[in-house]
């Protein structure tokens, strides 16, 4: 019988208390529960004597503490409504934010920073060489002769008939190797360029070359390096698949197939329905660098490998064409 | 290069097509295609150019029987011979061996030429060969069937019967099958009779002797050159045939007699006749068959797999190899004539690595790091301001080196640029000797397609002519601010101007702990009084400015404004210093205000440098709070406020430390610039 009472003036204070728009009408609402004169509980405490005895205490209890709750409420309603006195509202907070003006760093940068970092992670060194190549960099010392048939192999830009555009960042290798000795562990990254211009080629693009030089170095290790590169790189379990193949500078050589990293190797389009992709060549260095460069094939052993920035930049973000990373159009830059 | 699968079935048992196609593709001779050719399958092999042996169906089907280890069948070519012997029919005279080892003649008389069969005619079809006459057509099945270059004379046509084998002389002229007329020179080897040359040498033979349906009597050659001069006489004519594709490869020493009796065969066959015994063969230094030492340890070392010896010496015998016995773990190997490509013990390795797989390799990481490791510091430093530029709200382009040599030109490049000898087009002929060129084109593009407001930056090479080797390249960075409209988007910035580039590019250097110093110049293409040179401790790196409405013609830029900077890389990231730190002081400060007006002429430069130059202790910081034009103030002046901070590091400055900064402050500038405070 008596919690009905205290249950209606719970629910009319709250109704109060929250129409409350201004300090002074929380105070109105203040006086009027909680006033020493007239207010409402004064009232209730004054039917205390109407209460049967043995009920009194309790019945004096629960007014107590129903009046602190009811202050408590004015103290919240009051940090309301002076707060809100402070930073006025009415912005339509449903508008857009206001974003920082940032730009956007080049999908075949964010690929090399991403190469680069797993082999620096590896213990690697980032090296760099000329664009503009001698035909012995680029050719000769990678036991590319010329008058061979495998200058043909790849399409080149000539200044002079001795100084070319490099067709593959291999030459690095022998700049490194020319300058120092092993133990070496090198990837270069850099502008590529083949005198090719159609659908699926850019006559510019971008490669990285590794290359490790080291007392017993074997097939096994490169088969381990690109196997956890390319899983980190793509962020899963892939597996390397090595096909024989021809490449001056290295013997053994290979062709690098991946596992599909769109379908996973159960075959689409992006696989042309093999489940491999193919991703890049690699091999043991050739003893005939070595000769080139001093290193004594028999001491040492090394390998190298060689992929496409491009190729794995449009893997990665599902570009369907090479020709946007060269065009430059900023509504394709900004998407990055 | 297509072949038939069933003619290399002739030669070999073989499995279905895909077992057959996948087998090649993983051993070394990609299968890149398929496709069926009068109901059968032809496949396209992508073959390496060390495998010339494997550039016909003979030798992929010896590649077949060793992967699927089946039987090789031998090439059907036993002839009968009659009358004279072919040295008293002809005679064959090599005046230039060192580029002509070893020539080989046939000679077959009474024939009729006419078309050959059907079932040769579709042969070569399948392998992309029109049929022309019956010996021609023979010629070109051998090609294809064994790999060896052939030619057909018209014996008649021949001057005395005979060949002579040399050099041309100057000026010397032959028409070639192709209806061409050549003049020769001594570089070029050919094939002649007693007075004039029939044949340029391995690359395409002459008109005048060429086998006709009239032909009766017909000298057949095989031949082995010496491929260097092929490739050049190939290059030098523009003329890539069948038989010059192998020439410059090698061919097998040993393949003539069994090409000719085999190609002497099909022609008996078809046209009737009679070989003239014991061929011409002009040989005089037979090659020795190559030996070269195998190690299995090796072998084992170099793939980190174990592939057991026997194995190994099954896969090399099936390939032809001779094996010896093994001693102290080697074999000593015997190459066979036709594996040209194969001299080094790591070919055989690699030979034995094709066929037997590397299914059973391991994966395992080397150990070890490189003791130089990391990035070098020009590159990194270059990473770190890629992250500057874009947090400046620049968006990072990649162009191409090439360029084009008008735009550079009307750019005012200050350098000849490198021109390509063989570009794909004019647009690309020339090295970019600035980033300007290709900056400029990009914003035009984007224009034309609606994108009116670009914000790049690249950072890449420029190619600038060296007296003598390589190109110098020098590393830049470059940032295009271009406009052609206030930007109409929530929250976008105004139209961006020349202090946002200059902004920019001193933040950036900034944070990466390069002090930039400006300096106002005149160099197109910037426009006249909107340029700065910026240096970096006392060298001019570059420069900063806006670009004037000519250097927008000469991209195609038609309307819009471009701030544009470009600055030399090399040797920045020597010049970085690290943050230093200042204690800071436990008192506060005490800010002053000046508002002034002074005549247009006087430059916050000035205005700065005079403030700072006065002797006001505890000066902290002067900062520009405002520079106005306009409205409320006289045409030739400009209002200032600036904001002068001081500090004590050692107690609080009273109000009667700084009242007498007031006038000192308004005494200079009156005294320097006639500026009076508003």
């Amino acid at each position: 019988m008596h919690q009905e009472r205290f249950d209606d003036i719970r629910a009319r204070f709250a109704e109060d208390i929250a129409s409350a728009a201004s300090e002074s009408d929380v105070l109105d609402i203040k006086g009027r529960y909680t006033g020493k004169k007239r207010g409402i509980l004064q009232e209730l405490m004054a039917s205390l004597k109407e209460v049967a005895p043995e009920e009194r205490p309790a019945f004096g209890q629960a007014v107590n503490a129903l009046k602190s709750e009811l202050e408590q409420g004015v103290d919240e309603a009051l940090a309301r409504v002076r707060d809100a006195k402070r930073a006025p509202a009415g912005l339509d907070v449903t508008l857009p934010g206001l974003r920082p003006d940032l730009g956007h760093l080049h999908p075949i940068t964010r690929v090399r920073r991403e190469i680069e970092q797993i082999f620096i992670s590896m213990g690697y060194a980032v090296a760099t060489g000329p664009e503009v190549e001698d035909a012995y960099h680029n050719f000769e010392a990678l036991n590319t002769p010329a008058d061979h048939p495998s200058r043909d192999i790849q399409d080149t830009f000539y200044i002079t008939p001795d100084v070319l555009l490099r067709t593959q960042t291999s030459p690095v290798q022998i700049r490194t190797m020319e300058a120092r000795r092993p133990p070496i562990k090198i990837i270069a990254p850099g502008r590529v360029f083949r005198r090719d211009d159609d659908v699926s080629h850019s006559p510019m693009f971008f490669q990285v070359e590794g290359l490790v030089v080291d007392r017993g170095i074997t097939m096994a290790h490169l088969k381990g390096t690109l196997t956890h590169f390319y899983g980190a790189l793509f962020h899963r379990d892939v597996e390397v698949r090595f096909r024989p193949s021809f490449f001056p500078f290295t013997e053994p050589s290979a062709e690098t197939d991946l596992t599909c990293v769109i379908c996973g190797g159960s075959g689409c389009a992006v696989c042309k329905r093999t489940g491999w992709l193919e991703i890049g060549g690699c091999g043991m260095v050739d003893p005939a660098v070595f000769g080139f460069v001093g290193i004594d094939p028999e001491a040492y052993t090394g390998f190298a490998f060689g992929l496409g920035i491009d190729r794995i930049a449009m893997l990665k973000y599902g570009i369907d064409h090479i020709r946007h990373l060269y065009d430059n159009d900023v509504r394709f830059l900004e998407q990055f | 290069m297509k072949f038939p699968i069933p003619w290399i079935g002739q030669y070999t048992e073989l499995p279905g097509d895909d077992d057959v196609a996948r087998a090649f593709t993983l051993s070394g001779s990609e299968v890149e295609g398929r496709e069926t050719e009068e109901g059968e399958t032809v496949m396209e092999f992508g073959i390496t150019v060390n495998r010339p042996d494997c550039m016909n169906v003979y030798g992929l089907a010896r590649e077949a029987s060793v992967l699927f280890g089946e039987g090789l069948k031998a090439v059907e070519k036993a002839v009968s011979e009659s009358g004279p012997p072919t040295a008293q029919l002809t005679s064959v005279t090599i005046e230039a061996p060192e580029l002509c080892p070893r020539y080989r003649a046939r000679v077959i008389r009474g024939i009729k030429v006419g078309m050959s069969p059907a079932w040769m005619q579709k042969r070569l079809a399948q392998c992309g060969l029109r049929p022309i006459n019956a010996v021609v057509d023979a010629t070109n099945f051998v090609l294809m069937e064994l790999g060896h270059p052939l030619h057909a004379f018209d014996m008649d046509k021949l001057k005395e019967r005979r060949i002579v084998v040399r050099r041309a002389k100057p000026g010397e002229k032959i028409t070639t099958l192709d209806g061409v007329e050549r003049t020769l020179d001594p570089e070029r080897l050919v094939i002649a009779d007693a007075l004039r040359p029939v044949a340029l040498a391995g690359v395409i033979g002459g008109e005048d002797t060429g086998v006709t349906f009239g032909t009766g009597s017909i000298l057949l050659e095989g031949a082995v050159f010496e491929p260097v001069n092929i490739r050049r006489t190939s290059k030098a004519l523009g003329l890539h045939t069948d038989a010059s594709h192998r020439y410059e490869r090698g061919v097998d020493p040993e393949g003539p007699a069994a090409a000719l009796d085999r190609c002497a065969k099909l022609i008996l066959d078809m046209c009737g006749g009679t070989l003239a015994p014991a061929p011409v063969d002009i040989y005089p230094a037979p090659a020795a068959p190559k030996k070269v030492v195998l190690r299995h340890g090796r072998l084992v070392s170099l793939l980190g797999m174990d592939i057991a010896p026997e194995r190994c010496a099954s896969i090399l015998t099936a390939l032809g190899f001779g094996m010896d016995a093994r001693e102290e773990g080697a074999w000593t190997v015997t190459v066979p004539s036709f594996r040209v490509d194969v001299s080094r013990e790591a070919d055989l390795i690699e030979e034995v690595v094709r066929v037997n797989g590397l299914e059973g390799l391991r994966a395992e990481l080397p150990q070890g790091i490189d003791p130089v490791g990391g990035r070098p510091a020009e590159l990194e430093f270059e990473e770190r301001l890629r992250d500057q530029l874009v947090a400046a709200g620049c968006s990072e382009a990649i162009h191409m080196s090439m360029t084009d040599p008008a735009v550079e030109k009307a750019l005012g490049a200050c350098a000849q640029a490198v021109p390509l000898a063989n570009s794909l087009a004019p647009a690309n002929s020339v090295l970019r000797t600035s980033l300007l060129p290709p900056l400029l084109l990009t914003a035009a593009k984007n224009r034309s397609r609606g994108v009116r407001r670009v914000a790049l930056f690249e950072l890449g090479r420029a190619y600038l002519p060296a007296e003598s080797g390589l190109p110098r390249e020098d590393p830049r960075a470059a940032v295009l601010l271009y406009t052609d409209a206030p930007a109409k988007a929530w929250g976008a910035a105004p139209v961006p101007r020349l202090l946002d580039l200059k902004g920019k590019v001193e933040s950036a250097l900034d944070r990466l702990g390069l002090e930039v110093v400006f300096t106002a110049a005149e160099r197109f293409p910037f426009a006249s009084g909107l340029c700065l040179d910026l240096s970096v401790a006392g060298r001019r790196v570059g420069s900063v400015g806006t670009l004037a409405p000519r250097a927008l013609d000469a991209a195609g830029l038609k309307g819009g404004s471009a701030h544009y900077a470009e600055w030399s890389l090399g040797g920045l990231e020597a010049l970085c210093r690290p943050p230093s730190f200042t204690s800071l002081s436990r008192y506060p400060s005490v800010v002053r205000d000046f508002s002034f007006m002074a005549d247009k002429g006087v430059s916050w430069a000035a205005l700065r440098g005079k403030l700072a130059s006065l002797p006001l202790p505890n000066l902290k910081a002067i900062h520009l709070v405002d520079c106005y034009e306009g409205e409320g103030v006289p045409e030739d002046k400009r209002s200032w406020t600036v904001s002068m901070v001081f500090q004590s590091p050692d107690r609080t400055l009273t109000e009667e430390d700084v009242v007498p900064v007031a006038p000192v402050v308004t005494g200079a500038l009156q005294e320097a610039f006639g500026a009076v405070l508003r």
